[in-house]
């Protein structure tokens, strides 16, 4: 469970706060919008994993911000000052701003996406499109089911026939032939196998009607004012953020930056998970939501045991 | 089969052709917002898909080969996680397309990217990466129905074309999304930065495909005989 209380809302709070989260993110390279989306998500992975992982994530961001920052600002003759010139090739002082903004832009989009996979798990997806999409999440869970299973089975038929054939082959050729029959095996044994899971489910009832699901998440009093305040957020950032947008250019003079109430709004919207922290000071008494844990209730089942296994 | 699924049919293959020709044109009139613009279409394009299977009412046996060619393709990533480029995806998507029709061969790309990801991790590509790697799969499906992909060269040649598709899509993304003034020099720019990973990725998939091009359809063949009909 990750940090805050805001990863103990119902995932479609958490959904559609991601949802704006990176949709403004990558909707804007106003440099003030992209700056506050920065720091905002570097400050929340902070928050929810600490600076070592956060460092590790700048780390991986930097071979496609480099890259596109690269791209924006070479090769770029839009621009009124201009820095080098050869040829068609041309740097000018324009393009540079517009490659660090967009690179600042995929910074804070990927920085999102980071905080999103702490926060959205798998379980909060299922349980989010597992009634809309039986089908889809169906497969999803039981291919992430079969992923482990597939590299240890793989592990131990690569093994039995190497000690059956013998005379290991160390080249590439060898190593290829040994893994496309190890495949071929986990594909046969993965079939019949599954099927028989199938079989199984369908002698259970599976596809004879609608299904229900353990609802661990519940709809209180706090998600309706969460998903009330985004919703007016959402609304009042998509205006002032198109008005700021298109009244900033950087081609061919990068425009001056002024100040604007979008930037409140914005800032507003994208701290939600450190807001919905003042909920801590509304009920001091009920001890669980000090701890950050989900309020499920005791003594409730567990879906799976009631359901048995299936293989 | 109700009307609805036959409706979804017919705008499937529409939308793999309008989808990347929306995208060139955001591109071409220089329209603002292509990154966001471009990752709506992408899940867009993912939905007649996905609405399509869920529609269709197939048995629960029926998903099972492509749950364990997605499966096979997601550990295929994780254990060629070290080797760059290289990774069995491409032809295991194909394989599920060539045996198993068109909308399985779809779900089987669409379903190993968005898991795999989230080993990888989940970013802004997910969606393209879904749409482009169902698109191979979907391709596979049609060129297999009309019997083209029997012989050995010409299931690794697609393969090889497949591969290269793949890295073509995702290289035109990354600088119709994030690339101001595309010119020329942008372009090439971006297309050659791609092209060593792109050819690695084309001449694995020939690797992979070329043993079990034959073979693999004969065993899928035997267990759609037993179990599904």
């Amino acid at each position: 469970m990750a940090k805050g209380l805001f990863a103990t809302y119902h995932p479609a709070v958490c959904m559609l706060f991601f949802l704006a989260a990176i949709g403004f993110a990558f909707s804007t390279q106003h440099p003030a919008y992209v700056a506050l989306s920065c720091t905002v998500s570097g400050a929340y992975l902070v928050y929810l994993r600490g600076w070592r992982p956060f460092l590790r994530t700048m780390g991986t961001c930097i071979p496609p911000v480099v890259f596109v920052g690269l791209l924006n600002s070479l090769f770029n003759a839009a621009g009124a000052t201009i820095l080098w010139q050869w040829g068609p090739f041309c740097i000018c002082v324009e393009g540079l701003w517009y490659g660090v903004a967009m690179g600042g832009m995929l910074t804070a989009v990927l920085l999102w996406f980071a905080c999103y996979n702490e926060v959205m798990t798998e379980d909060k997806f299922t349980y989010l499109f597992g009634r809309r999409l039986p089908t889809v999440s169906l497969m999803v869970t039981m291919v992430s089911r079969w992923v482990p299973r597939m590299v240890s089975r793989g592990r131990s038929a690569h093994d039995s026939q190497e000690a059956l054939i013998g005379g290991y082959d160390p080249s590439k050729k060898g190593k290829l032939q040994r893994g496309v029959r190890t495949a071929t095996v986990l594909v046969g044994l993965g079939m019949e196998d599954s099927i028989q899971t199938a079989d199984s489910m369908s002698a259970r009832g599976y596809g004879s009607a609608m299904r229900t699901s353990y609802a661990r998440f519940k709809w209180h009093a706090r998600e309706r004012v969460a998903i009330g305040a985004l919703g007016v957020l959402i609304v009042a950032n998509a205006a002032l953020l198109a008005t700021d947008a298109v009244a900033f250019a950087f081609y061919p003079l990068v425009s001056p930056i002024e100040l604007s109430w979008g930037y409140a709004t914005y800032a507003l919207m994208l701290g939600m998970p450190f807001c919905v922290e003042l909920e801590r000071l509304r009920r001091p008494r009920h001890g669980s939501s000090y701890t950050g844990q989900p309020r499920t209730r005791v003594g409730v089942p567990d879906a799976k045991k009631m359901g048995g296994s299936a293989t | 089969m109700g009307r609805p699924v036959r409706v979804i049919r017919i705008v499937q293959p529409v939308i793999l052709v309008v989808l990347p020709a929306i995208m060139l044109l955001w591109a071409w009139l220089k329209l603002p917002s292509a990154a966001l613009v471009t990752s709506v279409c992408a899940c867009a394009g993912l939905v007649p898909f996905f609405v399509g299977f869920e529609k269709s009412r197939r048995r629960a046996r029926d998903l099972m080969p492509v749950v364990i060619l997605t499966a096979l393709a997601v550990a295929g990533r994780l254990v060629f996680a070290p080797v760059p480029a290289i990774k069995p995806i491409i032809a295991l998507v194909v394989m599920g397309g060539l045996c198993f029709g068109r909308e399985e061969g779809f779900m089987v790309g669409a379903l190993a990217m968005l898991v795999s990801n989230v080993f990888f991790g989940q970013g802004p590509w997910t969606p393209w990466q879904m749409f482009s790697m169902g698109l191979v799969g979907y391709l596979a499906g049609v060129l297999g129905s009309h019997g083209w992909l029997v012989r050995r060269w010409s299931v690794a040649v697609f393969g090889a074309a497949m591969a290269l598709l793949y890295g073509f899509i995702l290289d035109t993304w990354t600088f119709v999304g994030f690339v101001s003034n595309a010119n020329a020099a942008n372009v090439l720019t971006t297309y050659a930065t791609g092209l060593a990973t792109n050819a690695a990725s084309a001449i694995g998939t020939v690797a992979f495909l070329l043993p079990i091009a034959h073979s693999w359809p004969r065993i899928f063949g035997r267990i759609k005989e037993r179990y599904l009909t």
